[in-house]
């Protein structure tokens, strides 16, 4: 038993997650243009409330949905701090030696942050609300086209899929090898940046093999259970978009169309 | 089923032999426990039964089937499921009701049928009502049941595990074994276990000994088990009760017959006054 990994399928009933998983990408990636377009004060409250009112609808447990956002804090601090202290502006509030902080800096990292966590925060309600079988057809109807330039799409769809869900369990063994190693003396708990990256090794090596063993395992277990190549599997059946899944499309095409006019 | 089989596992410059003209054979619904220490070729030799591993020499038909005959393949790992030791490496989706449909739709099952199988299946193993459970939030004992349903959903005649309660608790072991005695009386399924604990032995209807790719005895799971000569040249340890008897015979104190499970070996020694 172990926390429910971020990122990861939970199971619920709401309106998004009914959504046709093909609509559902196809409105992310819409999402993901017009958060990426947003300028203004107002382009950005209109995207966060979207986003908000979307965690809010999928009924998801806020802290596994955001969790990822949480645990990178870290991450973020520091690009706002750059962001806010290197920005070149005009008149800065306060200089010394190379930092200048700046109104102008303080609001481009701002800025950039909320970008990140918009992002991040809409791709955990696609990845939540989807289950893996499903991204998969979805990935394998979207990239259709690629066939024409002879991909194997349904076999990388496949993969991409298999890849997604080994993720908690690749990150639990993570957890472990750092305890062992730990126990062995490593000094992963070090401030001395010298011990932290002589850790890295240790880390990284037993998983890397581990990842390998776990695969070669895996694809035993598949090929014992009849699998011969994506092709000749069972085919989704192939439901028109509804209403309901038209309507998300248009939602999110709107808000893309509108923060671009307003640029 | 198999005649003579050997195989040989090539590295570098070199091959080891695994198996050396292994001769088994396992009739309709029975139940058979292959026991050996680890690295004895147990493994390699059940992973020939659905041509995980292709045959170098000898004969083997399983389900009636050559199984070195390419064409049969398919039809092989249809008729022949496999449960893993390792109950985390062996699901490609985090749903436990797409887990258990793979197999079906590797083989075109129609759409329609599916959702119908992958309940019955659930159902074999005592699990229903998990059908959109995660299987990385079950126990090690409920993965397995899983991992079992999904073999069980394409409706294999023969069932192996190998070694599928090696990483479990006892608590896990117990559940996966009560679902294999279930199987055999319910549904009939031929069951080939392979495993190094020889508990697990002692409900089996024949027992196969191997060691260092060669079977050294096999016989019912009493000839075999209470042998304790037999299981010193395996490189096992017998049971319990067993081992209990030998000791009492050791220290003086002879019963009338060596007890296989814990419930013999009590009225044994309740006889002794």
């Amino acid at each position: 038993m172990s926390r429910l990994p971020t990122g990861q399928y939970i199971y619920g009933e709401s309106p998004i997650h009914l959504i046709d998983a093909r609509a559902k990408l196809l409105s992310f990636i819409l999402l993901i243009a017009a958060v990426v377009l947003a300028s203004s004060f107002a382009g950005y409250a209109a995207v966060f409330c979207f986003t908000a009112a979307l965690l809010w609808i999928s009924r998801l447990p806020l802290g596994t949905a955001l969790g990822a956002i949480r645990r990178l804090w870290l991450f973020f601090f520091v690009i706002f701090l750059m962001n806010a202290f290197f920005f070149e502006a005009e008149n800065p509030i306060f200089s010394w030696w190379i930092f200048r902080l700046s109104y102008g800096g303080i609001a481009q990292g701002a800025n950039v942050v909320l970008r990140v966590a918009l992002l991040m925060a809409l791709s955990s309600v696609l990845t939540c609300t989807t289950t893996p079988m499903d991204m998969t057809s979805a990935l394998q109807s979207l990239m259709k086209p690629l066939k024409i330039i002879r991909v194997p799409v349904e076999d990388v769809a496949m993969i991409i899929s298999v890849a997604i869900q080994f993720i908690p369990t690749l990150l639990e063994e993570t957890d472990m090898i750092k305890k062992a190693q730990t126990a062995r003396g490593a000094r992963f708990e070090s401030r001395s940046l010298r011990h932290k990256a002589e850790c890295v090794i240790p880390l990284v090596i037993p998983i890397f093999i581990s990842a390998f063993r776990r695969a070669d395992e895996l694809s035993t277990a598949m090929e014992a259970r009849g699998y011969r190549g994506a092709k000749n599997r069972t085919k989704r059946k192939k439901e028109p978009l509804k209403a309901r899944d038209l309507a998300a499309l248009f939602i999110s095409a709107a808000i893309c169309a509108v923060q671009f006019c307003f640029r | 089923m198999g005649k003579n089989i050997s195989y040989s596992y090539m590295y570098d410059g070199g091959f080891a032999l695994a198996l050396d003209g292994v001769d088994i054979s396992v009739g309709e619904g029975e139940l058979v426990a292959v026991l050996g220490h680890n690295g004895c070729g147990k493994s390699t030799l059940v992973k020939h039964f659905n041509a995980l591993l292709q045959l170098q020499s000898g004969e083997l038909s399983v389900a009636g089937l050559n199984v070195a005959d390419q064409k049969n393949v398919w039809e092989l790992r249809r008729r022949c499921g496999m449960v893993f030791q390792n109950p985390d490496n062996q699901f490609v989706s985090s749903s436990v009701e797409e887990d258990i449909a793979f197999g079906l739709e590797n083989y075109e099952t129609p759409r329609g049928e599916i959702s119908g199988k992958v309940r019955k299946a659930l159902r074999l193993v005592g699990m229903e009502g998990f059908e959109k459970r995660s299987p990385h939030m079950l126990s090690g004992g409920q993965k397995q049941r899983v991992a079992l349903a999904g073999v069980l959903a394409m409706e294999p005649d023969i069932i192996i595990f190998d070694e599928a309660t090696a990483m479990l608790d006892p608590a896990g072991r117990g559940e996966i074994l009560s679902v294999i005695r279930r199987l055999r009386e319910q549904e009939r399924k031929t069951v080939v276990m392979i495993s190094h604990y020889v508990e697990e032995a002692v409900f089996a209807d024949r027992v196969y000994l191997i060691h260092d790719g060669r079977i050294l005895a096999s016989g019912t799971p009493r000839e075999m088990l209470t042998d304790e000569e037999l299981m010193k040249r395996t490189g096992l340890i017998p049971p319990v009760p067993v081992r209990v008897y030998y000791e009492l015979k050791a220290a003086g104190l002879e019963l009338q017959k060596c007890p296989l499970t814990n419930e013999e070996l009590v009225e044994e020694i309740c006889r002794l006054n």
